[in-house]
């Protein structure tokens, strides 16, 4: 099962405009044409696939085709991080709440949760540096950052990468 | 976290005068708490990856000779019980049967409790008794130092 989804940019100044895309597609583009690109790569990293494009200067049509088990993705992530919350919210230690087995399902799930874990901690907060280490073998906090700064700095990362708007 | 659902983790805390004393922060935990500090999530498990703390020189090892070692690095010294000294501060280390640390509240001036609830908020209680469940085990080892307007 699949779902078909289109995106077009039009105008002096593009607008991206698309019906059922995650919301980090849906901000202003300021820059062309570097800007398809760059959404191109987002779309391949999150797992979706252009099926057919026609991109050329000032305007691109791009038919985007998902496959069932993506959507799938976003309903198991939320399904995991509820269950996680519930079952850590009293815990001190960083280790039960880690090693919890929903949050290492979560970890299961790859690099695609990526959007997703950046998404929740911008939205929920939560424990997530550890998970977006382990994802992504990035790092962008400085060594001796407290815990607010370190998701000051992986949402700055995140938004550097355009998993965020 | 509602009273209700706070109450049903914690059933001993039901018909006491217990009270939620702030908003939800995770950004410290009850070790940190215990020692006033509400920037940083202490945790010894953590190695390599930037946002948590745990004091230079004290073992990584998460047992309760670790957790009573961070707290003799800011004076306190294992005593009794947690009954109320004058001019003492005391906390309570809980720990599940087999020792393993959970969790840490600290005495007020008044004589009641305050406690960090995990990555949620703090809260007081009138004992140490009041957190006793399956999530934190019970209170395992009293420590206590003189409070700062006594030294």
């Amino acid at each position: 099962m699949s779902q078909v989804l289109s995106g077009i940019w039009a105008g002096d100044k593009p607008t991206c405009i698309w019906e059922g895309l995650p919301d980090v597609f849906d901000r202003e583009a300021n820059e062309w044409p570097d800007l398809i690109t760059d959404r191109l790569t987002i779309v391949d990293r999150i797992g979706w696939k252009a099926i057919e494009s026609e991109i050329v200067p000032r305007r691109a049509i791009v038919v985007y085709e998902q496959l069932a088990l993506d959507f799938d993705l976003d309903q198991r992530f939320r399904q995991l991080a509820d269950q996680w919350r519930a079952e850590t919210r009293y815990l001190s230690s960083l280790s039960r709440i880690s090693m919890h087995p929903a949050y290492q399902r979560i970890i299961g799930l790859g690099r695609n949760a990526v959007p997703l874990i950046l998404r929740e901690l911008q939205e929920r907060g939560g424990h997530w540096l550890w998970a977006l280490h382990v994802l992504t073998d990035e790092n962008p906090v400085p060594t001796d950052a407290t815990f607010r700064e370190a998701v000051r700095a992986w949402l700055d990362w995140g938004r550097e990468q355009h998993y965020l708007t | 976290m509602s009273i209700e659902e706070i109450e049903s983790a914690f059933p001993n805390l039901s018909g006491s005068t217990w009270r939620i004393s702030s908003d939800i922060d995770e950004a410290y935990n009850c070790i940190a708490f215990a020692v006033y500090d509400t920037q940083q999530f202490w945790d010894p498990n953590i190695v390599g990856i930037p946002g948590y703390y745990w004091p230079p020189g004290v073992s990584r090892d998460d047992n309760l000779p670790s957790w009573m070692a961070v707290f003799e690095i800011h004076g306190f010294r294992v005593c009794e019980s947690g009954d109320v000294e004058a001019g003492f501060e005391k906390i309570a280390i809980y720990t599940y049967e087999n020792h393993v640390p959970t969790h840490v509240a600290r005495q007020l001036q008044d004589g009641t409790w305050t406690s960090k609830l995990g990555p949620d908020e703090d809260i007081e209680h009138p004992n140490p008794e009041g957190l006793d469940s399956i999530i934190y085990g019970g209170a395992e080892v009293f420590m206590r130092r003189p409070r700062a307007d006594q030294q």
